[in-house]
C-alpha cells in the first residue's frame, strides 16, 4: 500500500427515523480523482454529501481523510480538512453581499487593540481575484447582494470558492440543475479546471452523460445502496444507464442490450 | 440618468429610509395639531427618554431578530430585572446589585435560548412562557406592591450616572442608548459575529455548510437580548427610583414593534440597529403625540398596531420592487 485514499467512507448507514437513506455505503475517492455519483432521484445522493461535508452524522460507519479517522465531523471540520461542496439549492445567503458570502465563517480581519474587525477591503479585493479565477466578468459592483446575481453566476461563485480556499475534495450536488446552456459549459469547464489543479471531486448527478466524460470513475447509488464502481475506461453510458433503469448488475450485464431492460422497467 | 445617481438611490431605498420620512411626517402632524407644544422642551426630552427606555431593549431585540429569532419575555425580564435591583439594595449596594442584576439576566437569555435550542421548542412558545414566569416572579419578590431605591442609595454616584442627567437635561439613559446602539451597530456591520447573524439570520443551513453554527449565533444573541432589557431597566430604575409590578410589560410587544417599524424582517437576515433606532422614536413620538393632541392614553397602543401593520405592508411592496 502506498498513499491511503484522500477519502474513505466504510460501511455507512443514515437513517432518518425509519427511513433508511443509506444502507451499508463504502466508497474510496484518490487524490486528483473524478468521480461521478450517480443514481436516480431518491437513490440518497445528496444524503451522502451531507455526510462528507459534516451536516449530517452517519447513524453507522466510519470516514477517513487521508487515512485518518474522522471524529466528531462538523462542516467546520470538513472545511478545515479542505473538504468544499457546493450544495443543490443552499450555500449561499441571498441578503448578503458578495463578499460577505465568500468568506463567511473565515472573514479576514484586522487587529485594533483587543478588537478585531473584519477587513472589508481585503474582502472585496479578495472576492475581485476569486470573480476573475471563476470566469465572472459581468459583476460591476463587488458588493451587490447575492440575491441579485443569475443562477450561473452563484454557482460559479460557490465553485470558485472551493478554488480559493485550496479545497483537496470538491463536491458538487446537480450543478447544472436549472442553468442555461452556456451556464451549464461554463460549470463543467470549471470542473475541468478543478481536475487540472489536482482537486479531487464527486459530481453528484442523475444524467451520467453530464459527468461521463470529464471522470475517471463512476458509482451507481439505487435505493440507498451501492450498485457498482466502474471505471470509465471499461464501460460506457449506455451500459450505466441499464443498470440504473434495471436497478441491478446482472451477469454478463454488458452483453444484455439496452432496450429489453428499458421495456421490462416500463 | 446618471449610472451613479441611480446607484446612490438605489441605496437610499432601504426600509429606514421610508421610516425616517414616516416619523418626519408624523412630527410634523403632531407639531401642527399641538399648536407647537411638541417642540417643547419638556416633551422632547419626554420623547427622548421614552425612546431611549424601548431603544435599549429594541437593540438587544434587534440583533436576534435579524439571527432570525426574537424574545417575547423581554418585557417580563426587564420589570423583573427592575424589582430585583432595588430587592438587592435592601442587603447589597448599588454597584454589586447591577452586576448580579445583569448576570442574572444573562443567565436568563441563556435558559431562554437552552429551551429553544436544546428542549426544541419555538422561541414563540419558548419566550412566552418566559413573559409569564417571569411576570409571575415579580409578584412573588414585590408581593404585588410599588418598590422604592433606598433613600440613602439614591444619591449614590453610580445611580446618578445610569439615570440621572447630563447636558441641557438629556436624560443619560438617552447616552446609554446612543452608545450601545452604536456599540451593537459596529459589531453587527464591522465584525465576524457581526457578519454570522446576518448569515443565519438569512438562512441557517447556508450558514452550517459554511461551518458557521446558528444556534451558538443565537444563543448569544438570546444573551445579548436579555442583558440589554436588564440594562435599560436598571437605567430606568435609577432614573424614577421606584419599580412596580406592571413594569414593562407590552415592552416585548413595543420592541418588536420598533424593530420591524425599523426594517427589520420578522424572518431574520435582514436590517439594521439604526432602523431599530428610528422605529424606536418612531413609538416614541406617536405616544407622547398623541397625548399633546388630547387623545385618550389607550389609543396608543391601537396607533401601534396600525403603524406596525402598514410597516411591514410598506416595506412588502418596497421590498418586492427592490428585487429588480
Amino acid at each position: 500500500m502506498s498513499e491511503p485514499p484522500l477519502v474513505r467512507m466504510v460501511n455507512i448507514s443514515k437513517s432518518f427515523g425509519r427511513v433508511a437513506a443509506l444502507k451499508d455505503i463504502s466508497l474510496e475517492i484518490r487524490a486528483g480523482e473524478v468521480v461521478g455519483l450517480v443514481g436516480d432521484n431518491g437513490a440518497g445522493k445528496s444524503t451522502l454529501i451531507r455526510i462528507l461535508t459534516g451536516i449530517h452524522t452517519p447513524s453507522q460507519g466510519e470516514v477517513y481523510f487521508e487515512g485518518r479517522k474522522i471524529d466528531a465531523f462538523s462542516p467546520h471540520r470538513a472545511l478545515e480538512l479542505g473538504i468544499e461542496s457546493v450544495h443543490q439549492g443552499f450555500g449561499l445567503l441571498r441578503s448578503l453581499s458578495i463578499p460577505r458570502n465568500i468568506f463567511l465563517g473565515e472573514e479576514p480581519v484586522r487587529r485594533f487593540g483587543p478588537f478585531k474587525f473584519l477587513d472589508l477591503k481585503a474582502m472585496e479585493d479578495e472576492s475581485r481575484k476569486l470573480l476573475h479565477v471563476a470566469g465572472i466578468r459581468t459583476i460591476q459592483d463587488i458588493n451587490s447582494i447575492v440575491g441579485m446575481l443569475s443562477g450561473g453566476q452563484q454557482q460559479a461563485i460557490k465553485i470558485g470558492r472551493t478554488i480559493y480556499f485550496r479545497a483537496k475534495l470538491v463536491i458538487l450536488d446537480e450543478p447544472i440543475t436549472g442553468l442555461s446552456i452556456r451556464e451549464s459549459d461554463h460549470v463543467i469547464e470549471m470542473v475541468e479546471e478543478l481536475k487540472s489543479r489536482g482537486i479531487a471531486v464527486i459530481y453528484i448527478t442523475h444524467r451520467i452523460d453530464q459527468i461521463f466524460g470529464h471522470c475517471n470513475r463512476i458509482v451507481i447509488l439505487e435505493d440507498g445502496k451501492q450498485l457498482g464502481d466502474f471505471f470509465r475506461e471499461k464501460t460506457s453510458i449506455r451500459e450505466l444507464e441499464d443498470i440504473i433503469r434495471r436497478g441491478e448488475v446482472s451477469n454478463g450485464f454488458t452483453q444484455q442490450g439496452g432496450v429489453g431492460a428499458q421495456t421490462q422497467r416500463a | 440618468m446618471n449610472e451613479n445617481v441611480k446607484k446612490q438611490l438605489f441605496r437610499l431605498r432601504k426600509p429606514e429610509t421610508g421610516t425616517v420620512v414616516a416619523l418626519l411626517v408624523l412630527v410634523a402632524v403632531f407639531y401642527i395639531m399641538s399648536r407647537g407644544l411638541f417642540f417643547s422642551p419638556v416633551n422632547l426630552r419626554s420623547v427622548i427618554r421614552v425612546a431611549a427606555q424601548v431603544g435599549i431593549v429594541t437593540v438587544g431585540q434587534g440583533l436576534l431578530m435579524i439571527a432570525g429569532e426574537f424574545d417575547l419575555s423581554v418585557g417580563s425580564v426587564y420589570g423583573f430585572a427592575g424589582v430585583l435591583f432595588i430587592a438587592f439594595q435592601s442587603s447589597l449596594n448599588p454597584g454589586l446589585s447591577v452586576v448580579l442584576v445583569l448576570a442574572l439576566m444573562v443567565a436568563i437569555g441563556f435558559l431562554n435560548a437552552f429551551f429553544v435550542f436544546k428542549l426544541k421548542i419555538p422561541s414563540l412558545i419558548a419566550t412566552l412562557g418566559g413573559l409569564f414566569t417571569y411576570r409571575g416572579l415579580i409578584y412573588l419578590v414585590t408581593g404585588g406592591f410599588g418598590t422604592h431605591i433606598p433613600e440613602q442609595n439614591r444619591a449614590s454616584a453610580l445611580i446618578r450616572l445610569l439615570g440621572g442627567e447630563t447636558l441641557g437635561g438629556v436624560n443619560n439613559i438617552f447616552i446609554w442608548y446612543l452608545l450601545f446602539a452604536v456599540i451593537c451597530t459596529v459589531i453587527l456591520a464591522r465584525t465576524r459575529f457581526g457578519n454570522r447573524v446576518y448569515a443565519v439570520g438569512d438562512d441557517p443551513l447556508s450558514a452550517f455548510s459554511r461551518g458557521v453554527s446558528p444556534i451558538r449565533v443565537k444563543w448569544v444573541c438570546f444573551m445579548i437580548c436579555s442583558f440589554m432589557a436588564g440594562l435599560s431597566a436598571i437605567a430606568t430604575v435609577c432614573n424614577s427610583g421606584t419599580a412596580y409590578p406592571t413594569l414593562g410589560s407590552e415592552l416585548e410587544l413595543q420592541s418588536i414593534a420598533s424593530c420591524v417599524v425599523g426594517g427589520i424582517a420578522l424572518s431574520g437576515g435582514v436590517g439594521t440597529i439604526w432602523g431599530a433606532a428610528v422605529g424606536a422614536f418612531f413609538l416614541s413620538t406617536i405616544q407622547s403625540g398623541l397625548i399633546l393632541v388630547g387623545a385618550p392614553p389607550y389609543w396608543f397602543i391601537t396607533f401601534v398596531g396600525v403603524v406596525l401593520i402598514a410597516a411591514v405592508a410598506v416595506n412588502r411592496v418596497l421590498s418586492e420592487r427592490r428585487r429588480y
